[in-house]
């Protein structure tokens, strides 16, 4: 049965249940839903494309196909982050590296009392955790070179490390949550829609009523339903809200994951796997701070070098002996999402608190020592104007806006929670409505400091069971 | 005007790295720029504009392209790419694009 559609002209569609965004919250909530028995309309602004057929994509290629904005977006702000977003069918997990973390009890439980969430304790989420990792099956991928030098940093320096659980198969292919579930989903009838954008929910007496669209080619789609699922990512769920003229505490505490990078010399080979992600991480200094590997390509290396070409444009020849480590904090500030007139995408101001600051300096501090400790001869760090190291010192940032920050990781923008503070409730809906569900990385309470795709998709599974109690009941 | 402008930078910088930039290496640096939001894509239209003033001057009225000398192009670059954070990043994002390009090409 072929359930994939593209909109050729303009149309009105009914379903029971509407989700906006197709990525791990999305799909999680479109499986929910259509394994109840419901008829479900699942609709994605970006293209369909299979993740082994993307897989084979040269990077340039992916970059428009799968990325929104082609790529990347710069925040505003003292320091900006530069933000990367998936945009296909899949969502985000079509383009992050599949590492499948959990969130540490501590975290848990200060989310728990922060945001005032009720009914939700450690063993019950723990038991979503494992339905999610079933489903994946995440697989430790054999460490390759440049894993090597984060696993041999930690033992030299007494740090803990991991060998990290990512979503791919012992053959390297990549287990997407598009690849894993669509097909079945459009099996048992699913209807899903790529290609088409939603522009705006209309409302009435706190009931969502039909969300408006625009199509790829600019034909007009109204979709009616009974219950709407937002799942279009932690920036576009907050913005479609605001651009319904939905306001309250909505879009006032996205965080993301500021990530620095340095990139490494050696006086040996070390990219003996390139293009995937290096499968360990130092997490001595977790939540506050994870040290990992980036995947590398030349082209991405060009790019890091770009960053300063005068200076560091000599490595790009010595791209065989050279990595890309990173280091990503759980920051404390907050960033804003705004709707600003006559503009039709977000803009995204970032605010880093005194300790973001401390964290990233000491981040910095980590990162430098561990592939120093792993023999690196030359580092330099993303800062503009940086001369580089060519041994291990205490490193200062004296200009955090020469500091080039970048992240794949949003959330926070709509968190959960009973307190004044949360737009959405314990459960995943949206205050004051009755019948609009928030099904992504916006729920996130605060930033987890792990890669949140487990989490979000673990949320929705407990929020979705949540709602299809009370639909019974 | 635009995509002239960002063909001959991108392949100005590729020149000063010995590459050649193909013509389709150019048109995708160009739809990076077309494919940003809106507030972003005309930032760096305005960035360009401010690009195309400056190596007029420079060039005693002469638009950048005509530029007689790859080397004085690459020096033009540099001298633009010094001159503010943002400046900076247009250039810098530029560059970027076109290694990713050629580097995925197999051209570097």
């Amino acid at each position: 049965m072929n359930s994939q559609y593209q909109i050729t002209h303009e149309v009105f569609l009914n379903c029971a249940c509407l989700v906006i965004g197709s990525g791990p919250g999305g799909l999680t909530t479109a499986k929910k839903l259509v394994e109840a028995g419901k008829d479900v309309i699942l609709i994605e602004e970006g293209d369909f494309i299979k993740t082994q057929d993307s897989q084979k994509f040269k990077n340039y290629k992916k970059i428009n196909s799968l990325w929104r904005n082609g790529g990347i977006t710069t925040s505003f702000g003292k320091t900006s982050v530069l933000y990367a977003e998936g945009n296909a069918v899949g969502g985000g997990a079509e383009i992050n590296s599949g590492i499948m973390q959990k969130v540490s009890s501590q975290i848990l439980e200060s989310w728990v009392q922060n945001n005032d969430i009720k009914k939700f304790t450690k063993d019950e989420f723990d038991g979503y955790y494992e339905k999610v990792l079933r489903l994946i099956n995440p697989t430790e991928p054999k460490p390759h070179a440049s894993s090597h030098i984060l696993l041999d940093a930690a033992n030299k320096l007494g740090w803990k490390s991991e060998v990290l659980k990512i979503a791919y198969d012992q053959n390297g292919n990549k287990n997407s949550v598009s690849k894993i579930m669509l097909d079945d989903l459009l099996q048992k009838g699913l209807r899903l829609f790529s290609n088409i954008k939603a522009q705006k929910i209309k409302y009435k007496n706190g009931k969502a009523l039909e969300v408006e669209c625009l199509s790829l080619e600019q034909h007009h789609v109204t979709i009616k339903f009974e219950n709407l699922f937002l799942a279009a990512g932690a920036i576009y769920s907050p913005f479609l809200l605001l651009k319904s003229g939905i306001k309250k505490s909505v879009g006032k505490t996205l965080q993301f994951h500021p990530t620095l990078k340095v990139c490494a010399l050696f006086d040996h080979k070390i990219n003996d796997n390139p293009a995937t992600v290096p499968g360990a991480a130092i997490t001595e200094f977790m939540p506050d701070i994870r040290i990992g590997g980036s995947v590398f390509t030349k082209g991405f290396l060009g790019m890091f070098l770009s960053e300063d070409w005068k200076k560091r444009s000599w490595m790009f020849n010595l791209s065989d002996y050279c990595g890309i480590y990173y280091a990503m904090i759980k920051p404390e500030g907050k960033a804003r999402i705004f709707k600003l007139p006559f503009l039709p995408d977000p803009v995204v101001f970032v605010s880093l608190e005194k300790k973001d600051k401390e964290l990233l300096q000491k981040a910095l501090d980590e990162l430098t020592k561990a592939v120093f400790a792993a023999g690196a001869k030359f580092v330099y760090p993303s800062i503009f104007g940086h001369e580089g190291f060519t041994k291990y010192e205490n490193v200062s940032i004296s200009n955090f806006k020469n500091l080039n920050l970048m992240t794949i990781h949003a959330f926070s923008s709509l968190p959960m929670g009973e307190n004044d503070f949360c737009p959405v409730d314990s459960f995943g809906k949206l205050k004051g409505f009755k019948n609009l569900m928030v099904c992504d990385s916006s729920i996130i309470p605060s930033a987890p400091g792990t890669n949140p795709q487990a989490t979000i998709m673990a949320l929705v599974e407990r929020n979705m069971d949540f709602f299809l109690q009370r639909q019974t009941s | 005007m635009i995509k002239k402008l960002v063909t001959s930078i991108s392949q100005a910088i590729c020149y000063n790295q010995s590459i050649i930039c193909p013509d389709s290496g150019a048109d995708f640096v160009f739809s990076q720029i077309e494919n940003s939001p809106l507030h972003i894509k005309l930032g760096l239209k305005v960035v360009a504009v401010l690009f195309l003033f400056l190596s007029l001057l420079y060039g005693l009225g002469q638009p950048f392209w005509a530029y007689n000398s790859k080397y004085r192009q690459i020096v033009f670059i540099e001298f633009f790419e010094s001159l503010f954070k943002t400046t900076r990043m247009f250039v810098s994002f530029i560059r970027s694009m076109s290694l990713i390009y050629i580097c995925d090409n197999n051209l570097s």
